[in-house]
């Protein structure tokens, strides 16, 4: 009876974990699919599991610059564009987060800047709903004149990124011994010096996570990039967004082909950092 | 090489005076030893000497310099940590060598330099591991090695062997003295161990609730202490205290308790409520005029010696420490008797030693 449950229980585990995955891998799975598939085949009963005639026709359209018209409504697909636009509005404002917010972390776990309830006033600011402060970021950038601007989408993303830096970042931080910083200033070692041969090292890790982190956040964030830009700044989300409206139809092919691009580069960056997510996400609770 | 010297030094964290104005002289070449319960200021002191914490108040003198102000890295100090500190990034050759490629030194000097310190505390062989992969043992001689090799002239060490096991600090322990011995530099030891302060020091500094208890050689210490404090801390199993009365007499004095009377002639000047204090190998059995009887309440086999808990009527079981060849049995009816010369006394209310 004993050992047929020890055998049993690893089976139902897995089986589980598989049927779990299963589910979570679907949508994706489903994405991908129909970004290969002809008009037709989108949206049939039976479904189609595999595209029948697989095609490249919805990259095509997605990808070619300027004007095209199709079958299922017209769009103004500049695809490219976004695609830049995402890169480096999610780039730059993720990695200016990274830097001021692993900063402060440090500047706090180590010298208590800001007093005892710092983090957790930082932290509220990421309680407020998006859309509260969406309103009021269009009459300030009215103002500012940084509303369509990179300098302003850049500028919000860095504000709304800066508690999960600060957050990810002093559990980072408060892993790297004092000592190790102690050692290191007794043996004549400037400040500077100790964070770019000591604290950098250790928490080299946790800065990769931190920014894939964010950057994922702000490469798929919709609201806040809607309201405050227009025409001359377009991220992916937006350009996503187009291709459902009441006037012209739901183009899903080629919104699978823009969601599939949009989801290579955070793919790619995983596999580049693969060695620093499992140290990264374990929070140290994995010693290398 | 360098004498230390703190001038009422003070250290306040928020309410507590975590050091309470602390004067102390350590000679050039001295192994210190500060011990202490956990709080009691140890370990803060030595980071002010290290220039890790800064003080409230008060001087720290290195050599002829006042560095009460200066960076710790300006204090030529080693300094050992309880976790040893070694940083896990790098291999044990490039932890000992850092401290001289901050120094600048050239690179031939530093593989030389590096080869020679790790020889001397035997870890030659490891320096392509990386810490993590080190024994306790092997990582405690690198810490060590990466502090010898800048030759400080004043060595720090915050309970380096408090990470190890039993047998393992013991050994240590011997070594450390080795070492020292050998150099002949100023030694700064902090640890809560009392065996270890007795067996390392040339004199202890004991500390209590931020303030200097008493300072002196380890036997001075164990057989003179100034209060009771010091006295319950070393010693293992502890001193035995009696509470009880302390009455003049002609010629010394008469401590008084429900079940003893203890005659202790020659110690005159005191009176009121006392504590007598003898240690467990000072209780011996004896049958005379100054004896009292008591029942053998516990046996505790040591190997070397054997301890004996016996029941005389006091409030507490009396230790007693004797010989393996004593014949004995739980339940036994022995009189005892305390080496008068051994026995101390402390004040009822303030712990200060009196009537010596």
């Amino acid at each position: 009876m004993r050992r047929g449950r020890r055998k049993l229980f690893p089976l139902v585990r897995h089986a589980l974990l598989l049927a779990w995955t299963a589910v979570t891998l679907f949508p994706i799975y489903w994405m991908v699919m129909t970004s290969f598939k002809h008009a037709g085949e989108w949206v049939t009963w039976p479904p189609r599991w595999f595209p029948h005639e697989p095609t490249l026709v919805n990259y095509v359209k997605v990808l070619t610059p300027g004007t095209s018209t199709f079958e299922l409504g017209r769009q103004t697909l500049k695809i490219l564009k976004p695609i830049g636009d995402s890169l480096v509005v999610s780039g730059i404002g993720s990695l200016l987060a990274v830097v001021l917010g692993s900063a402060l972390a440090y500047s706090w776990a180590r010298f208590g800047t800001g007093g005892r309830n710092y983090p957790y006033n930082i932290l509220s600011i990421r309680m407020v709903p998006p859309i509260v402060i969406a309103v009021p970021f269009v009459v300030y950038f009215v103002t500012l004149r940084l509303l369509d601007t990179y300098t302003g989408l850049i500028l919000v993303y860095v504000a709304t990124c800066l508690p999960y830096v600060i957050w990810m970042m002093l559990a980072f931080v408060e892993e790297v011994p004092v000592e190790l910083e102690r050692a290191a200033r007794l043996m004549g070692v400037s400040r500077l010096r100790v964070l770019r041969s000591v604290v950098l090292p250790l928490t080299a890790s946790g800065l990769v996570v931190t920014f894939l982190f964010v950057f994922i956040l702000n490469w798929s964030e919709l609201l806040l990039a809607i309201t405050l830009t227009n025409t001359e700044v377009s991220t992916l989300p937006i350009t996503l967004n187009k291709f459902q409206s009441a006037n012209e139809g739901r183009d899903y092919g080629p919104q699978a082909a823009i969601g599939t691009l949009a989801t290579l580069p955070v793919v790619v960056m995983g596999f580049l950092i693969q060695k620093h997510l499992l140290r990264g996400f374990s929070f140290g609770l994995l010693r290398k | 090489m360098a004498s230390i010297r703190l001038e009422r030094l003070t250290k306040v964290f928020g309410a507590t005076r975590a050091v309470d104005g602390i004067d102390l002289a350590i000679p050039d070449g001295e192994f210190v030893v500060l011990v202490g319960p956990s709080g009691c200021g140890k370990t803060t002191t030595l980071n002010m000497i290290a220039g890790l914490e800064t003080p409230t108040s008060g001087d720290i003198w290195i050599g002829d310099a006042c560095v009460t102000d200066w960076e710790p890295g300006e204090r030529n100090l080693g300094m050992v940590f309880q976790s040893l500190a070694l940083f896990p990034h790098m291999t044990v050759f490039d932890n000992i060598a850092f401290p001289l490629r901050i120094k600048r030194v050239a690179p031939e000097e530093i593989a030389s330099w590096v080869r020679t310190v790790s020889d001397t505390v035997h870890v030659g062989h490891l320096l392509d591991k990386r810490p993590a992969t080190l024994s306790g043992g092997e990582a405690q001689r690198v810490a060590l090695a990466r502090t010898l090799v800048v030759q400080p002239s004043v060595f720090l060490m915050d309970e380096p062997l408090s990470s190890l096991d039993a047998k393992l600090r013991v050994e240590m322990r011997t070594e450390l003295k080795r070492l020292h011995a050998a150099l002949r530099s100023t030694f700064v030891y902090v640890t809560h161990d009392q065996a270890e302060a007795m067996t390392m020091a040339d004199r202890i500094v004991v500390m209590h609730q931020g303030q200097i208890q008493q300072v002196g050689r380890p036997l001075e210490v164990y057989g003179d202490p100034v209060n009771r404090f010091v006295a319950g801390f070393f010693g293992v199993p502890a001193m035995n205290f009696i509470e009880g009365e302390l009455r003049p007499e002609p010629d010394g004095a008469r401590f008084v308790t429900q079940s003893l009377r203890v005659t202790l002639p020659g110690r005159g000047g005191g009176s009121g409520p006392a504590v007598l204090g003898v240690r467990p190998e000072h209780v011996r059995f004896a049958d005379g005029r100054e004896s009292w009887p008591a029942t053998v309440s516990l046996i505790e086999p040591l190997g070397d010696e054997t301890l004996l808990f016996l029941d005389y009527g006091g409030p507490s079981s009396l230790v007693a420490k004797v010989d393996v060849e004593e014949k004995v049995a739980v339940g036994d009816r022995r009189s005892f008797t305390f080496r008068p010369d051994r026995v101390v006394l402390f004040d009822g209310t303030t712990g200060g030693r009196i009537c010596r």
